[in-house]
């Protein structure tokens, strides 16, 4: 079943086309991640699924149902508790976290459950205390953000989307602020998910993790998708020169 | 008399106008600060239109003495038929000229918010309120905290303003004592008072700067 798809995306900042007549679908369970080189479009696609940022045309489903859709520079948005449901379905995890500093993490986390969704404070401390525990952060609940590591501050962040129950996880090189020690116990968690089939979508420059969860790896340049296939179609017999070029500098 | 006595008297009296000028700063503070808020909000998020009129509300009144607003409100209105009692007066200048300023402090301390928070926010879905109410707005006030401390001292001695139209405040009381009596006391205690409420100021914001430094 179709969880995201994208569908004729354009998106342009000025003259540069950041998005140029992209197709993509994603399906339930299914892990897609994103590589290509810096400037290809990847964050904006995936900034564009959770409507960070506009498009200026094409149009993007959720579970086959119209999230957006821009016509001639019209955009046609479904009615607003339809919109509220579908972009719940969606989670985002950031290159630099974007925790809530002045919120501890247990109070980052139970957050948007209680003032979104309307959990009782007990309910979503529960939720916030099994999270951490799959995170592996339980003895960090009472810390604020500035006192713990970058790797357990996108550990948080990923509890934190994960507590709002979202059906896709989109993940915006969620290891690329770390330092290199620290990247490791981030695509742990990553992973674990992944092995739980949890819908991913997730833009990386950690090839060798791409290859072990992807079941689908996108290949971007200058707003297109020139490659999508498993990683071994992808990455092992490269058709198009610029993937092989790109591929070429990690190794 | 004895001095002591004299001390005593003299500082009794002129407290009896301390009130009045506490009185004009706490409706100050009560209706500047959520009106700033609100004016701040408009000037980052708002449309242009109101983004203008409050850019040039703000332009009005940092750029005039608050003196000849003081006069425009009490003195100017009248012609046109409102007349506003004294208190009435002084407390609405004080509170556009304040909030004029505050909302540019604020609205500085709303820009500082990395846009990041936003993005997390939109991405938990919550609202455009809850997002500024419960992310935006307390680390945007927590930043306005060193240049509020300076507005709330401003603003306990620019009420000493009001004696133009006929308040008795603070000051004004150690003045009429002065006049009676011909000595310099009064004055000195007045300035004692001033600067023992201005301590007290400060050690306020102090205090809600060091609880809210916890997440630094
Ligand atoms: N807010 C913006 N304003 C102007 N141009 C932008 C903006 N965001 C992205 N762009 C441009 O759009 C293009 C695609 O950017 P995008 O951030 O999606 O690339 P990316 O593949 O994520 O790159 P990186 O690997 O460096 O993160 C680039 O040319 C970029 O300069
Ligand atoms: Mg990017």
């Amino acid at each position: 079943m179709s969880m995201i798809e994208l569908i004729a995306v354009d998106k342009k900042f000025g003259t540069v086309k950041a998005l140029d007549g992209v197709n993509l679908q994603v399906n339930k369970g299914e892990v897609v991640t994103i590589i290509g080189p810096s400037g290809s479009g990847k964050s904006t696609l995936l900034r564009s699924i959770n409507e960070l940022e506009k498009i200026d045309s094409g149009r993007i489903e959720v579970e086959g149902r119209m999230l957006v859709e821009v016509k001639n520079g019209n955009a046609k948005h479904p009615h607003g508790k339809t919109t509220r449901e579908l972009s719940k379905k969606l989670g985002m995890v950031f290159q630099h976290f974007n925790l809530f500093p002045h919120k501890t993490v247990l109070e980052n986390i139970i957050e948007a459950p209680m003032i979104v969704d309307g959990l009782k404070r007990g309910a979503a401390v529960h939720r916030a205390l099994s999270l951490l525990k799959v995170v592996g952060l339980e003895d960090k609940q009472d810390s604020y953000p500035s006192r713990i590591s970058g790797g357990q501050k996108q550990r948080v962040a990923i509890a934190r989307a994960l507590a709002m129950e979202p059906e896709v996880l989109l993940c915006d090189e969620p290891t690329s602020a770390l330092d290199p020690e620290l990247v490791g116990e981030v695509l742990l968690t990553l992973k674990q998910l992944a092995d739980e089939h949890m819908t991913m979508v997730v833009v990386t420059h950690e090839m060798a993790f791409a290859r072990e969860i992807s079941d689908r790896l996108i290949f971007m340049d200058q707003g297109r998708i020139l490659a999508n296939g498993t990683p071994q179609q992808v990455l092992d017999n490269p058709e198009h020169p610029r993937i092989k070029e790109f591929i070429d500098k990690f190794i | 008399m004895n001095y002591i006595d004299y001390i005593i008297a003299t500082t009794s009296y002129i407290l009896s106008g301390a009130s009045l000028t506490l009185g004009l700063c706490a409706v100050t503070v009560a209706g500047a600060v959520p009106l700033s808020i609100l004016c701040a909000l408009g000037r980052v998020s708002g449309p242009k239109v109101i983004g203008r009129a409050l850019a040039i509300y703000a332009w009005i009144f940092r750029g005039t003495p608050l003196l000849l607003q003081l006069f425009f409100i009490y003195y100017g209105l009248s012609i046109f038929g409102f007349n506003l009692p004294p208190f009435t007066a002084a407390g609405l200048t004080f509170i556009l000229n304040y909030t004029a300023y505050m909302m540019e402090i604020f609205r500085a301390g709303i820009q500082s918010v990395d846009r990041g928070q936003y993005e997390a926010a939109k991405a938990l879905n919550l609202t455009y309120w809850q997002t500024m109410r419960r992310i935006v707005l307390p680390q945007a006030l927590k930043q306005s905290l060193p240049p509020s401390c300076n507005e709330a001292i401003s603003l306990l001695k620019d009420t000493a303003l009001v004696i133009v139209i006929g308040m008795g405040d603070l000051l004004r009381c150690a003045q009429e004592v002065f006049t009676r009596d011909f000595r310099i006391t009064p004055f000195i205690l007045a300035a004692i008072i001033y600067l023992l409420l201005t301590s007290a100021i400060i050690a306020f914001f102090r205090q809600l700067e060091k609880k809210l430094e916890v997440y630094n």
